[in-house]
């Protein structure tokens, strides 16, 4: 795979007109860069003009109410958006510095590289051990033992294994929605992506499964690049390096999440997260 | 809205409810209950030696010991009655009577070559008197000889002779003639008017006696001919050679069913036809009672005898006939059972579904998953609807001026060209209920398949599909069920009214039977249609069987797969 994006970087180099130096707000260890990046749905001017980038190995949580335009932002990073119909995007995107949005991208590729997990646990209803083993399998072929301990890596990872290596053939939509969610996160690991996007992914679930989820945010940082749009303030001061708040879809402050929290510059992200607004 | 108002509205919004459901459950039971009765009666019957006497000689099923008992005592039962005919029809009386009439002509024949005198005078008479003295001389010639036939027309009714007496009878008039001449010959010398005007007036009026009396004994044969037919229509022919010679099945045995028995013993054998000609000449026909007509005969004896020894003769047996299902008919289905019409509906339908079914399902995609929303994409929707709305006889006639005259997919009507027109009818209800599923699989499937890196296909065909699956195949039965039901589109394509049961490699060159086009045919077609009316509830029976199983098996399907994708 990595060889079809080498290709696309090759032919396209001319199309990033901005290096990632040429960003002042990026730094050398950032995986995505947006620059200049806006989403129309129809006339509807959903993220506009932003620019910031996801360090590598980081966890960067997205703050801002509802409607801001946080969830499009990140669902155009693996092209989610794709799906819904009158979306448009100007600016530049780009996945280590290739344009996301090329015409001649291997939407396939990228997604493997950049996996996602959705707000609502999203399980196939499919056993356990199909949904993890899912995206491993349309790699192509492989060995029954190696996807054996590809499925055990990654609930062990998603911290699940102990609680269903006696079941992985049942029905995966009997489990409770938090194993759900851990679920749908060994799925989107098992294929080892670099980045994971998680769009509110403990808002359907209760405080128990929402700690754990954390916990488990906490220990993948550093192997994998999160993004994590989350309306919990809380949440994104606990498990975040890095936080942006988005607002009506500008990105208003992004910086370190100690500093957010505790000092931000503009009075906007001050009100949203003392919850004066929002 | 006090609390009040608004719970006897709840209340009677429930009980509206509930009635209707009540009055959907009755008009299904008023619908399908006499269905079910009849249709039954068609493999559960009361059946008759004959019945039994067919499956073992013309479908191979083992004669065992009793069924060879039975046969053997409605054969010991049918004996007498057999008796009674012959000696009804055979009567050895029957010389006796030709001698005795005989003498009594031989007697007035020789009184005419005695009465040489008398005829001289009566011819001597002036014209207008010799009408009647001729007459009176006639009269006083034949009156013995027409006594005794008199005597013997009474008793041949109640001696059983009556058949033998007509064919004497017959005989006597024919000669009576050419005797009265010589006789008068022999009697003197008279010229030819005279002899003729003798001869005439000797003649005219013994010949018409005779004739009557004839007559009067025809029409008792007459009816008793119609009465020994209601009989072998009843008990089949009586001898295998008698079996050998007749053509149809239907008269190669009696009736096999018990009710059919009565049925033909109320009509044909109780109740007999007769012919007479009204005072114009023309014949009339009248119903008369059996027992009435034949006072006094042996007729009545054997009449009597039916009655008392009708279950002897027919020997009734409670049968579940399986073999309806599984036989071959015969004679215009009389006989047999409807397999080839189960298989044909059975190859038309399957038929239809493996070519609809992979077609409307990728239709079905391309509409759900891939179609743009544009005015070529609408269109095609329009068409699928128009489709869907195209009355069922118009297929037919599409079937046959296209697929058989134009494309020639067979020679003339064929189950393949029924399965492709059938097909198309089903088509449109196929893309919609299974596009209806496709856009009911949750978009969370679809996103998470891409976002685990599936191309679209892929996504389709590892969750998507899948996750559709039982309702697109509720849908598919559903249409499966109209498939198996319908008559029009066959009609023209490929349905037949008889026919053997089908080999799987004929289905591209034959026509069939199928459940619908026969029940249809059987029931308005059939030359016999009262005779075959179990046939007709056995086969809708069978119809309705297979629709509501398909249904059935489409909603346990349903249930079972939910089970296992949904939350």
């Amino acid at each position: 795979m990595n060889a079809t994006l080498e290709i696309e970087k090759k032919k396209h180099s001319n199309i990033m007109k901005e290096s990632p130096e040429a960003n002042p707000k990026s730094g050398p260890g950032n995986i995505v860069e947006a620059s200049g990046f806006s989403v129309y749905y129809g006339k509807f001017h959903a993220v506009k003009n932003v620019s910031l980038g996801l360090e590598r190995g980081k966890v960067t949580a997205i703050i801002g109410p509802s409607g801001c335009g946080k969830s499009t932002f990140l669902r155009c990073i693996n092209r989610m958006n794709d799906l819904v119909e009158g979306c448009k995007t100007t600016g530049l995107l780009a996945l280590e510095g290739i344009d996301i949005y090329h015409p001649r991208l291997d939407v396939v590729e990228l997604r493997r590289r950049v996996g996602m997990v959705f707000q609502r646990p999203n399980p196939f209803p499919k056993s356990i051990y199909d949904n993890v083993a899912y995206g491993v399998r349309l790699k192509g072929a492989i060995r029954k033992s190696e996807l054996d301990d590809i499925v055990e890596m990654s609930l062990r990872r998603a911290a699940l294994w102990d609680e269903v290596k006696d079941r992985l053939n049942a029905n995966a939509i009997g489990m409770s929605g938090g194993q759900q969610q851990r679920l749908c996160i060994a799925r989107a690991l098992a294929i080892s992506p670099e980045v994971l996007l998680m769009d509110e992914p403990c808002s359907a679930l209760d405080p128990k499964s929402t700690a754990r989820i954390e916990d488990l945010i906490a220990e993948l940082a550093g192997e994998y690049t999160i993004a994590i749009v989350t309306h919990n303030m809380q949440q994104a001061a606990r498990v975040s390096d890095f936080t942006a708040f988005f607002y009506e879809g500008n990105l208003v402050e992004f910086g370190e999440t100690k500093i957010i929290f505790t000092n931000p510059k503009n009075k906007a992200t001050n009100d949203y997260i003392t919850g004066r607004f929002g | 809205m006090t609390t009040r108002t608004r719970k006897l509205l709840d209340k009677s919004f429930t009980a509206i409810a509930y009635s209707s459901l009540a009055l959907m459950a009755a008009a299904v039971a008023v619908f399908l209950l006499p269905i079910i009765i009849n249709g039954s009666n068609a493999f559960i019957f009361d059946a008759t030696v004959e019945h039994e006497k067919f499956l073992c000689e013309n479908l191979d099923y083992d004669e065992t010991a009793s069924i060879k008992e039975r046969v053997g005592r409605s054969q010991a039962a049918r004996a007498p009655l057999y008796e009674m005919f012959n000696k009804f029809e055979y009567s050895g009386l029957s010389a006796q009577i030709e001698r005795s009439i005989n003498a009594t002509r031989a007697e007035a024949l020789k009184k005419i070559s005695e009465s040489g005198e008398e005829m001289s005078r009566i011819v001597s008479l002036p014209r207008e008197k010799r009408k009647a003295a001729a007459d009176a001389f006639s009269a006083e010639i034949w009156k013995s000889y027409i006594a005794e036939v008199d005597r013997m027309v009474k008793s041949a009714h109640s001696d059983g002779t009556s058949f033998s007496l007509a064919e004497i009878l017959s005989l006597q008039k024919d000669g009576i003639s050419d005797l009265c001449k010589e006789s008068i010959a022999k009697a003197g010398k008279f010229g030819f008017s005279q002899r003729n005007l003798l001869r005439r007036a000797l003649t005219t009026d013994v010949t018409a006696i005779l004739t009557e009396r004839k007559e009067s004994l025809r029409r008792e044969n007459a009816a008793y001919e119609t009465f020994k037919r209601g009989v072998s229509e009843l008990l089949g022919p009586e001898t295998d050679a008698e079996k050998e010679s007749l053509k149809l099945t239907r008269q190669k045995y009696g009736q096999p069913r018990m009710d059919l028995a009565r049925e033909v013993f109320k009509n044909s054998i109780e109740q007999i036809t007769i012919h007479d000609r009204d005072e114009n000449g023309n014949e009339i026909s009248t119903r008369v009672k059996t027992e009435e007509f034949f006072k006094g005969t042996p007729v009545e004896k054997m009449f009597s005898y039916i009655k008392k020894n009708f279950d002897a003769m027919m020997q009734p047996h409670y049968t579940v006939y399986l073999g309806f299902f599984f036989d071959n008919p015969y004679d215009s289905n009389i006989f047999g059972g409807i397999w080839p019409m189960i298989l044909g509906t059975f190859y038309l339908t399957v038929g239809a579904m493996l070519i609809a079914a992979p077609l409307g399902i990728i239709a079905a995609i391309y509409f759900a998953e891939y179609a743009a929303n544009n005015s070529f994409v609408s269109f095609l929707r329009v068409c699928v609807g128009t489709l869907a709305g195209v009355p069922s006889i118009v297929f037919g006639l599409f079937g046959l001026a296209f697929l058989i005259n134009t494309l020639k997919v067979s020679e003339s009507k064929s189950v393949l060209a029924g399965s492709i027109t059938l097909a198309l009818l089903i088509l449109p209800t196929i893309i919609r209920s299974c596009e209806e599923a496709l856009k009911s699989v949750p978009n969370s499937y679809r996103e998470a398949a891409l976002g685990l890196g599936a191309g679209k296909w892929k996504a389709i065909c590892t969750v998507i599909l899948p996750s559709a699956l039982p309702a697109m195949l509720t849908g598919i039965i559903i249409s499966m069920g109209r498939a198996a039901g319908e008559t029009a589109p066959i009609i023209f394509t490929a349905a037949t009214s008889t026919g053997a049961a089908l080999a799987i490699t004929e289905i591209f060159t034959q026509a069939t039977p199928a459940l619908p086009w026969n029940i249809y045919n059987i029931c308005s077609e059939h030359e016999m249609a009262e005779r075959v009316a179990h046939v007709q509830y056995g086969m809708v029976l069978t119809l309705i069987a297979i629709v509501l199983s398909l249904n059935f098996a489409a909603i346990w399907l349903r249930a079972r797969m939910q089970k296992r994708t949904r939350v």
